[in-house]
């Protein structure tokens, strides 16, 4: 540690001393060391390269203004920490001076742009929401003023800061300063929430913050009052050569001595256009460095400034700007000399401060304005976003104030607004060092008619690198001006817009990942059918089919499915349904609702009685159909499809509440209250019959689309004779935790019949064989009920129904909209593909555009006459029966003729068994 | 149904055979399973045994003991019917399993996954919201705090619940 001081730094501990490694080789460090810190004290000034012109590159700042020194993290070191399971911890592209070390971490040096680790990141992220009455960002003394201040019985204050340790600048100065004292004093009194490194990244209105702890957990706060003491950043001035290791902010130089005891440099230049940098040069003095020289844009300095750097011998030039400087010929181009309007120094520390930027970018995020301060040299808050007035406030340096912190680099003398030097050449001067992008590219932009800075930073790339513009962003909107001879302020800063600082991708996951990612939503049935592959449906997992110990291989599906299908029409099947939406509706009026969100009639169905209805959006549009079962006078149990059941409970409260509230209606959702085995096949009565013998199951006593109330294997049930599939079927409704027991039952009881369980393909298939079309799959929104050949389902007589206006519009009408129609191959054997288009038969394909006249919706590769059928919608489809077309996938036409819709049983003859 | 005891024994819980439990000094987890549970819409607080949840506007959650008789609706639906005439009553015993959270880090554990300021949610109160996406009613009792949720989403929030409590436990 070669650069090491023998004593000081607030934030190291010398007691612990810690080994990291850069591109393979050991630095010895301290507990509290940044990365910057421990290589500045390794004398090891090389850190990054530019991303374009390859020249080598230090460290520059203390801290998020950081522009240079990014680094790519191998191994963070933080193994174990906070439930992780350890390992890995790559990271592209953090700035070392904001990067703790650890024993174990890991970096390599790269050129302005890293990669992203391919290893699974192991690390433990999560995320936690905190309401609180006052959040304070920034935990500097301005913010812990205020969080004390804020301190009430029942007010919960939260105190945000992204340093390791509470106090700000004020943590680094001497106890018994008077800003240590203070600072020990307001620590006395803190009683609030308090979280160290935690950086508050987006302000996103609404008293709504987004802040990052340590990388690893990402805090949602609610806030009734934010206080912003985020604090300010130093400002650099650029020159010709500005860009070489050993050329640094002035009070970040001091900063490194005060924080971590390590003197940048031996033998200094300084350049400031503010007090800041005099007091930080004088601290450096103090610490050992030799200077030099003292340059300032400024025409005069103030006295006890002045006098100091007298006594210390050291010449002051005032009005003097750094022209140029020379690097070292070895492979870190290290800073030899330093050229001047006042004279050439050799020096291996240039420190430069050309003001101070008051960290505004929470301010702005959610639309606050500011302004161009002249007195601050500086942007400060202006107009807060409307929906942040009264309840935000800024303080301390962040609002532009000078003296927030007691005798500490006191501004005695005006700040200039100063940002490059007059001359040198455009190429070499650096405007954002890590695009290395330069004065010449700024005049680039300028000649090429570009005078708005958001253009300008889209062209030259300013302020789009790692530090999005925190440490040159503001220097390079004063330079726009300079070349556009405007004042600053009406140039103005690009937008600030959150993460503050990058987030990564894990954080953002946090929990949310493999299994949690997404709820997987489970029938209480699962477990008795968990072993057959799974069908996605919306959140549900549902048994896609159910392939025996012979049913292998890629046919295993295709062999399953049509044994299952046979078992329901030709015996009994039995299926899990009960995912399917159930809303529970009462009151006097449900009847009145239900004429109104159906097509058809509902008020006039019989208690005991169940009737098939469709739904239409406004637009006339089918969005969901279903059953729905009279219970009583004023109960009814609505089913939807098991993927829309929320939207159209939804949908139902909506048209309730906001159209309709004097109807005598409550709508419950009852989805989960209930499991729902059906049961179907010619052979389903008898297994009805045993499992219910108290149950008249005949054709006459239990007629199609009833309902009973029966005790089925000894659970209180209500039977249903709906049907999906076109057979006798029976659909068996109990309290949700008897499903997995029914289930149990009825495979017993209908194993004399061969009873098979099927999933959800072999469904698919029975319906598409009665012609039954699946909202979502047979239609996309833009298909009428008539469209469906469903017009027996829309009443004529009903005054009003939703969608029935939209039903009479002439496009409504038209003959050669699509319907839905059945389609067969020609060669009665090859697959249709769903999703095909449907064109001429013949039509020339690669003559584009080809006229397309519908697609296929369904297809399955076996229907009950052993053929390959399809359902599609087709322009005009119902006029065209017979007809051939070619239904093209992928280039490969497939000719089909078009049916009707349904290709089973059209009579309607088996539902009775 | 001449065997009852039998017929009650035959009910599964979304959780039951799941491991899910969680028991440590300062944060507890389990499942209170068959909870007799009604829906009721009353402009006034219902008459009703049991814990009462409000739950939005003449909108309440009865949480009693189970049942001890099979049957379609739980005998409690025809008790609050009866207590409050002319109120819509629903019988979603099955709808929502019940998850007792207990402990110092209680609330805070939720705050992982739930949006809703749950520090503030008094004893006797309850809110509905998503809880690391499953839809759910929290409700505060002076111990604990009591998760309904649907047997669906059950088996993701026990999941979710045992991961987010690793650090507590």
């Amino acid at each position: 540690m070669a650069r090491r001081l023998p004593t000081g730094g607030s934030r190291i501990d010398r007691s612990r001393p810690v080994t990291i490694t850069v591109d393979g080789e050991t630095v010895e460090a301290y507990a509290g060391d940044t990365l910057a810190s421990a290589l500045l004290a390794a004398d090891r000034l090389l850190v990054s390269r530019g991303i374009y012109s390859g020249r080598p590159r230090g460290v520059i700042g203390v801290g998020v203004e950081e522009s240079n020194a990014y680094v790519q993290v191998l191994d963070d070191g933080h193994v174990d920490r906070g439930g992780d399971q350890g390992g890995g911890g790559g990271e592209p592209m953090v700035a070392a001076t904001t990067l703790e070390v650890a024993d174990g971490l890991a970096v390599e040096r790269i050129a302005g742009r890293g990669w992203l680790s391919t290893d699974v990141d192991h690390r433990r992220y999560d995320t936690l929401t905190t309401h609180c009455e006052v959040a304070v960002v920034g935990g500097g003394l301005a913010g812990l003023r205020a969080a004390v201040a804020a301190q009430a019985p029942g007010v919960r204050v939260l105190l945000l800061d992204d340093g390791p340790v509470l106090g700000g600048a004020a943590a680094d100065l001497p106890a018994g300063s008077p800003a240590g004292l203070e600072l020990e004093a307001l620590l006395g009194e803190l009683t609030c929430e308090v979280l160290v490194r935690t950086t508050v990244t987006g302000s996103h209105g609404h008293g709504r913050l987004v802040a990052v702890e340590r990388g690893r957990r990402l805090h949602h706060v609610q806030a009734a009052r934010i206080v912003l003491a985020t604090g300010a950043q130093e400002r650099p001035m650029v020159f010709e050569d500005d860009d070489r290791p050993g050329i640094m902010l002035a009070c970040a130089a001091a900063d490194y001595v005060s924080r971590y005891g390590v003197l940048p440099g031996e033998r200094a230049v300084v350049w400031t256009a503010h007090d800041a940098g005099i007091h930080a040069a004088l601290e450096l003095a103090a610490a050992g460095t030799e200077l030099a020289a003292v340059l300032d844009v400024r025409g005069s300095m103030a006295p006890e400034l002045a006098g100091a750097l007298d006594a210390l011998g050291v010449p002051v030039h005032l009005g003097a700007e750094v022209t140029g400087t020379d690097g070292s010929d070895d492979e870190t181009g290290r800073l030899v000399r330093v050229h001047t309007s006042a004279g050439s120094w050799d020096a291996d520390l240039l420190a430069v401060s050309g003001g101070s930027n008051p960290a505004v970018q929470l301010f702005s995020h959610p639309g606050g304005r500011t302004r161009w301060s002249d007195e601050v040299a500086g942007f400060v808050p202006d107009t807060p976003a409307p929906g942040q007035a009264g309840r935000e406030s800024v303080v301390g340096a962040a609002a532009g104030e000078t003296a927030t912190i007691p005798g500490w680099r006191e501004q005695l003398t005006p700040p200039a607004a100063w940002f490059r030097s007059s001359v040198g050449d455009p190429e070499r001067v650096f405007v954002d060092p890590h695009r290395d992008a330069t004065l010449h590219d700024l005049r680039r932009a300028h000649a090429a008619g570009l005078s708005s800075v958001e253009h300008v930073k889209r062209f030259t790339t300013v302020g789009t690198g790692a530090d999005q513009g925190r440490g040159f962003g503001v220097l390079t909107v004063g330079i726009l001006a300079q070349e556009l001879g405007r004042p600053v302020g009406e140039v103005g800063t690009t937008t600030y817009r959150p993460p503050y600082l990058p987030l990564s991708f894990g954080l953002l996951a946090g929990r949310n990942r493999g299994v949690l990612s997404d709820p997987v939503r489970v029938s209480q049935v699962h477990d008795r059918v968990a072993h057959a592959p799974m069908e996605n449906v919306g959140q549900w997992k549902r048994p896609w089919f159910f392939p025996t110990a012979d049913e292998t291989g890629p046919g295993a599906m295709d062999a399953a499915v049509a044994r299952e299908v046979a078992a329901v029409r030709t015996g009994v099947g039995m299926m899990d349904a009960s995912t399917l939406g159930k809303i529970l509706l009462q009151g006097a009026d449900v009847g009145v609702l239900l004429d109104r969100v159906y097509t058809n009639l509902f008020s006039t169905l019989k208690v005991g009685k169940v009737r098939y209805g469709v739904m239409c959006g406004p637009d006339g549009m089918v969005i969901d159909d279903g059953t729905t079962a009279r219970l009583s006078e004023t109960a009814w149990l609505m089913s939807t499809t098991t993927g829309n059941a929320a939207s159209v409970y939804d949908a139902l409260e909506e048209w309730h509440q906001t159209e309709w509230p004097e109807l005598d209606v409550t709508i419950t959702s009852v989805t989960d209250q209930w499991s729902v085995v059906a049961v179907a096949g010619p052979s389903s009565r008898f297994v009805i019959s045993a499992l219910a013998p108290d149950l008249d199951v005949s054709a006459e006593a239990f007629a199609f689309m009833e309902w009973r109330e029966a005790v089925v294997a000894g659970i209180p049930a209500r039977v249903m004779r709906v049907s999906f599939s076109g057979e006798l079927a029976f659909e068996v409704n109990v309290p949700s935790w008897w499903g997995a027991a029914l289930w149990d039952a009825v495979a017993e009881a209908g194993e004399p019949w061969g009873i098979t369980p099927y999933g959800t393909e072999t469904m698919h298939v029975l319906r598409a064989e009665k012609g039954f079309p699946i909202v979502g799959q047979d239609t996309d929104g833009t298909v009428t009920p008539h469209d469906l050949g469903m017009s027996w389902a829309v009443s004529r007589k009903k005054p009003d129904f939703i969608g029935k206006r939209s039903l009479a519009r002439d496009d409504a009408q038209r003959p050669d909209r699509r319907h839905l129609v059945g389609l067969v191959p020609v060669d009665g054997r090859t697959r249709i593909v769903e999703g095909a288009q449907l064109v001429a038969h013949g039509a020339d394909l690669t003559a584009f555009p080809v006229a397309m006249a519908g697609h296929v919706t369904s297809a399955y590769p076996v229907g009950h006459d052993g053929q390959p059928f399809a359902l599609a919608l087709l322009d005009g489809g119902r006029d065209r029966l017979g007809e051939v077309l070619d239904a093209v996938d992928d280039l490969v036409p497939l000719a089909v003729r078009v049916t009707g819709p349904v290709s089973y049983d059209p009579e309607g003859a088996r539902r009775d068994g | 149904m001449a065997d009852v005891t039998g017929v009650l024994d035959l009910r599964r819980s979304p959780l039951a055979d799941t491991a899910f439990g969680v028991t440590s000094p300062g944060l507890s987890l389990d499942e209170l399973p068959f909870r007799s549970l009604v829906e009721v819409r009353s402009p006034e607080p219902p008459t009703a045994p049991g814990l009462v949840w409000r739950l939005g506007p003449a909108w309440w959650l009865v949480d009693d003991s189970p049942t001890t008789e099979p049957a379609l609706e739980v005998p409690l639906a025809d008790e609050v019917r009866a207590a409050n005439p002319g109120c819509p009553v629903v019988d979603v015993s099955a709808q929502r399993t019940t998850i007792v959270v207990t402990g110092e880090h209680a609330t805070r554990l939720l705050a992982h996954g739930c949006a809703i300021d749950l520090t503030v949610l008094p004893v006797g109160e309850a809110v509905q919201g998503d809880l690391a996406g499953a839809q759910v009613v929290i409700g505060r009792t002076a111990d604990e705090l009591r998760i309904y949720v649907r047997p669906a989403f059950a088996r993701h929030l026990a999941a979710w619940l045992t991961d987010a409590a690793l650090p507590y436990t």
